[in-house]
């Protein structure tokens, strides 16, 4: 603890600033409200994204002239930086989506972007914590404002219950998470990741060897939960239809780029362990979450629920990647770069997906089923148009970042050995072809319905538009993007 | 101008895009006029490629080579070249799209807009899968070719348009990501390289070799479409619009053929030896099955799609013959079946135009009504049933030379097909043309000259390539002769010019 003391708070300061930052706007917007009754949300929306491209720039300056630095709590380094530049870019976008569900759901709009910026200081401590403690708060405190947002749409019953459900099944998941991190506790008698990577078990130690697998298995199952790998996925399709669209998008693309970083931290740190059987264990909850992901998706005619099917079957592609850059212990830059590229990419086509979903909403109704999108391209050609790119990026159709994303992780897996692995992948690709056509069938071959199509809002117009221009350049030109993650796994600490 | 012959594979391969631009500059309610400006900027790849056609050299190497490093962290270039093969189906794509814009005009009213930008990022996508030489960059593009053709068929298809275009899409899919996988292989076997030269160089072991081919083997083999993967041809082309159907045809399935002939057969001379007779026999079970599959349809349109099963099914024979006379009859078959095929759907869909049936039995006694239509109805029949004097028979007649000497019995068999041909073909016209003009098809107009000038230059190719191959068959042969030293030799590849030992090295390697 004596360090602790050493800490060189100005530093500190300048590193971990995008986190106060943000808690510090959080909280000001909760005074903001209690002073001020009436509700502003246009100026807080504006002061917001402002201070936030601020943030995105300040956070890009420090990724790139970061000296890895670990004190005990919190460790800076250009995978920590990178991942917070995703979930800033996650909340730039979920930002612009919710100002018309704001408006028009009563919710006073200062309390919702006070939970979505406590939400994303709770994924930063996960990004930059050196302490499974730490990591666990930033889960706990990242849930727990996700709980509170997923039951927002006040009056409407399946919020409430998707909230209640999430609330339970994820506290019950924080259990594990920390019975898990007990465990580690007692075999190394520290909780700092640090110890857990210098462990070496020798062969004498059966005990100990017990303890760090159940600790491990606990881990991974709060974990698995937290990022909806099958089995522990069950929660996902009722929470993401239950709750607003943007919160939603929020959480498929937010919550999930953060599990993984505190999933990739403890994989990474643990992974040269021979005792653990890392490599069956990823091998088969990825090959389950592919496949169950995509063969359920196959029969949903609800567009938020297939989409959070969808967001499954991507979590099981991702952890292709993470099996794959744990192959042989020498870890690959290129393949643990690919995961860090998917997850942007995966951020960002999904924003994307659920953008047009939002703006598909009407006067608080939403607008969910797929059939309502019958004929959409004669109405309005550019939702259309844009969901369809998302959909073919999420499919893997090349020209997109999707396909980017899907090779490189492809390539990674191919280059470890897992053949197996990567042809069950691909074969899962086309079958989520089969339900992500399906929209663009009810929205291109079909007739329009009699619905009538709501006016659409300058900052989701803006948000759609990011995502569909960034999708497509990335698509095609996505080197630059790729080198930069590669750059960000080169120096892992721990 | 060398802005231009610099970087001659390039500008055509991306100036079909030049066509997107009206379509967002043209207000709507202007149809006609955009219709207008886009058939004449569709012009601007053909005579690139006309041009491509005169100044190419014929060394048997690649000509015109690019090179733009692209997917930096992976070794993955945009580099493009052409060789015989790939030249004359990038020269019938460019001569193709403006027939179809052509031939289209008065059929498609309902989002015109869609409808040319889809077939303008289909033609890119189409020249690109021909020029690529950079694996990565020919799936990119072979995927990218599929989606326009999946909106083609969907939106602008008939009743069963849906459960078409999706069969279209899953079918070609499942090949094509289990090629994806085979090219990831070959990338780091070939020391993080995706240049073609570095993966022909290989010398892998035969059991890889074969696991390998049988991957990019699907793909090809779903493209073509060979026996028993066929299936979702005919209800594709029952569906898809005329245009779609020519493209189809005319160059979609070529790209199978052409992978068969540009990478999986150079990559993997071990596999072809093993499973080379396999491929022969179920091209000729395709050849025979088609014609008599062709023989009991209907419907016009389906029995021209079975027509395709068929003689593509000679080109794939052609090519495993591995020889001369065969791998050349190959490529030439692949041309002359872009022509006949494409100019028998372009026919079919004007008859659909003014009748609103493709069924046979509605027609009959065309020749009295129509003589003009008629006439070139025939010239396109007998081109496709390979008549002495039209180009399918110089085709033809080269692959069953060649494969005669591989293959004997099999082609034996497969001459058969040429007979059934004649006896489907023959059979539906004069079933449709011949006879007592029925009361219904007494007054249809004939062929107007918008549709004319849509014939008239395949029909002008049709016999000057019958009776004057040579001006092609100059352009394939040294590609054949350098295509079957490879395979035999597995000799090293001329070194590209661009690149010199191939991009394995240097660059910024993990």
């Amino acid at each position: 603890m004596e360090k602790l003391f050493n800490t060189d708070w100005n530093l500190l300061l300048q590193l971990a600033l995008p986190m106060v930052l943000l808690a510090g706007l959080g909280m000001s917007l909760l005074l903001c409200s209690a002073f001020f009754p009436r509700d502003r949300p246009k100026i807080f929306l504006g002061v917001l994204l402002l201070a936030i491209l601020g943030i995105l720039f300040y956070t890009w300056m420090q990724w790139r002239v970061v000296v890895p630095l670990s004190q005990e709590m919190l460790l800076f380094d250009r995978f920590s930086y990178s991942l917070d530049l995703i979930v800033l870019v996650t909340l730039l976008i979920v930002l612009l989506l919710c100002s018309k569900y704001v408006s028009a759901e009563g919710t006073r709009s200062s309390e919702v972007y006070a939970l979505f910026l406590f939400a994303v200081v709770g994924m930063m401590l996960i990004h930059h914590g050196a302490d499974l403690i730490v990591i666990f708060l930033g889960i706990e405190i990242m849930s727990l404002s996700s709980y509170i947002l997923t039951g927002s749409r006040r009056g409407i019953i399946r919020s409430y219950e998707a909230a209640m459900k999430y609330f339970i099944l994820g506290s019950f998941a924080s259990c594990f998470l920390l019975y898990g991190i007990a465990l580690a506790y007692g075999v190394t008698g520290s909780t700092s990741l640090a110890s857990l990577q210098s462990l070496s078990l020798a062969a004498d130690t059966s005990g100990n060897t017990v303890l760090l697998t159940m600790s491990v298995a606990f881990l991974l199952v709060g974990l698995g939960f937290k990022i909806a790998a099958v089995p522990f996925h069950l929660w996902a399709p009722d929470v993401y239809e239950g709750a607003p669209t943007p919160v939603t998008a929020f959480m498929a693309a937010g919550v999930k780029t953060a599990a993984f970083a505190a999933l990739l931290r403890i994989v990474l740190a643990l992974g040269h362990l021979p005792q653990i059987p890392w490599i069956p264990v990823l091998w088969i909850l990825s090959a389950l979450t592919m496949t169950i992901g995509n063969l359920v998706a196959l029969r949903q005619t609800h567009i938020k629920r297939l989409l959070a099917y969808s967001s499954v079957a991507h979590a099981g592609y991702l952890l292709v990647g993470v099996t794959a850059a744990l192959q042989n212990n020498t870890l690959s830059d290129a393949t643990l770069g690919g995961v860090v590229f998917y997850l942007f990419a995966y951020s960002l086509m999904t924003l994307g997906a659920f953008g047009v979903v939002v703006a598909m909403g009407h006067r608080g109704e939403q607008v969910e089923e797929l059939s309502d999108f019958s004929g959409l391209s004669q109405r309005h050609p550019f939702l259309a148009a844009a969901l369809t790119v998302f959909l073919l990026s999420m499919a893997g159709i090349p020209a997109t970042i999707g396909f980017a994303g899907k090779f490189y992780l492809f390539a990674g897996a191919v280059e470890a050995g897992f053949y197996g692995l990567t042809i069950l992948a691909v074969l899962n690709s086309v079958i989520s072809v089969y339900y992500y056509f399906a929209p663009i069938i009810k929205m291109y071959f079909q007739p329009p319905r009699g619905y009538e199509l709501p006016p659409l809002s300058y900052p989701l117009l803006a948000a759609v538009f990011l995502c569909l221009f960034t999708v497509l350049y990335l698509g095609i030109f996505p080197s630059d993007l790729f080198l930069m993650a590669r750059e960000s796994v080169k120096e892992l600490i721990f | 101008m060398d802005i231009f012959r610099d970087h001659l594979l390039t500008w055509i391969i991306f100036s079909p895009l030049l066509g997107l631009v009206p379509l967002f500059l043209f207000p709507s309610g202007r149809e006609k006029q955009l219709k207008g400006v886009v058939l004449a900027l569709s012009l601007i790849p053909l005579g690139f490629s006309l041009w491509l056609f005169a100044s190419f050299q014929g060394t048997g190497a690649y000509e015109f080579q690019e090179m733009v490093p692209w997917m930096r962290g992976y070794q993955a270039a945009y580099q493009v070249g052409v060789d015989g093969f790939s030249l004359l189906l990038i020269c019938l794509t460019t001569f193709l799209l403006p027939l179809v814009l052509l031939a289209t005009w008065n059929d498609v009213h309902r989002n015109v807009k869609g409808y040319l930008f889809f077939f303008l990022l289909l033609e890119t996508g189409i020249l690109g899968v021909f020029s690529a030489l950079d694996l990565l960059l020919f799936y990119v593009f072979w995927e990218a070719a599929l989606i326009p053709m999946y909106f083609l068929i969907g939106i602008w298809g008939g009743e069963e348009r849906i459960y078409a275009s999706i069969k279209f899409v899953l079918y070609t899919m499942v090949g094509s990501l289990l090629m994806l996988v085979a090219i990831l292989y070959l990338y780091f076997a070939a020391g993080h390289s995706f240049y073609w030269g570095d993966m022909a160089a290989l010398h892998l072991p035969r059991m890889t070799q074969i696991v390998l081919f049988a991957a990019f083997g699907l793909a090809f083999a779903i493209k073509v479409p060979l026996f028993p993967f066929h299936t979702w041809l005919p209800d594709a082309h029952v569906q898809a619009p005329t245009g779609g159907s020519v493209i189809l045809a005319g160059v979609l399935l070529k790209m199978g053929t052409y992978g068969f002939a540009r990478f999986a057969i150079p990559f993997f001379p071990e596999a072809v030896r093993a499973l080379g007779p396999l491929l022969a026999v179920l091209s000729v079970i395709g050849i025979v099955y088609g014609a008599l599959v062709s023989m009991v349809q209907v419907d016009m349109k389906k029995l021209v799609a079975y027509s395709s099963v068929s003689h593509l099914g000679f080109v794939v024979l052609g090519l495993f013959s591995l020889n001369a006379q065969g791998v050349s009859g190959a490529t030439l078959q692949m041309i002359n079946h872009g022509l006949s095929t494409g100019g028998l759907f372009f026919l079919v869909g004007m008859l659909y135009e003014r009748r609103h049936t493709k069924l046979i039995a509605d027609f009959g006694g065309l020749a009295t009504s129509m003589p003009l239509y008629s006439t070139c109805f025939f010239i396109m029949l007998f081109s496709s049933i390979a008549l002495p004097g039209t180009n399918g028979f110089i085709g033809e007649f080269l692959i069953l030379l060649g494969s005669y000497q591989t293959h004997p019995i099999l082609t034996t068999v497969a001459t058969s097909g040429v007979i059934f041909a004649a006896i489907y073909m023959l059979w539906m016209a004069q079933r449709v043309f011949l006879g007592k003009v029925t009361p219904k098809n007494q007054n249809i107009a004939d062929l107007s000259l918008r549709e004319g000038v849509v014939l008239l230059p395949i029909i002008v190719l049709i016999f000057w390539i019958g009776f004057a191959p040579g001006f092609l068959l100059d352009k394939i042969n040294p590609t054949t002769e350098v295509f079957l030293k490879t395979k035999t030799e597995k000799i090293s590849i001329p070194p590209s010019p661009v690149t010199g030992e191939g991009r394995g090295e240097g660059g910024d390697t993990n």
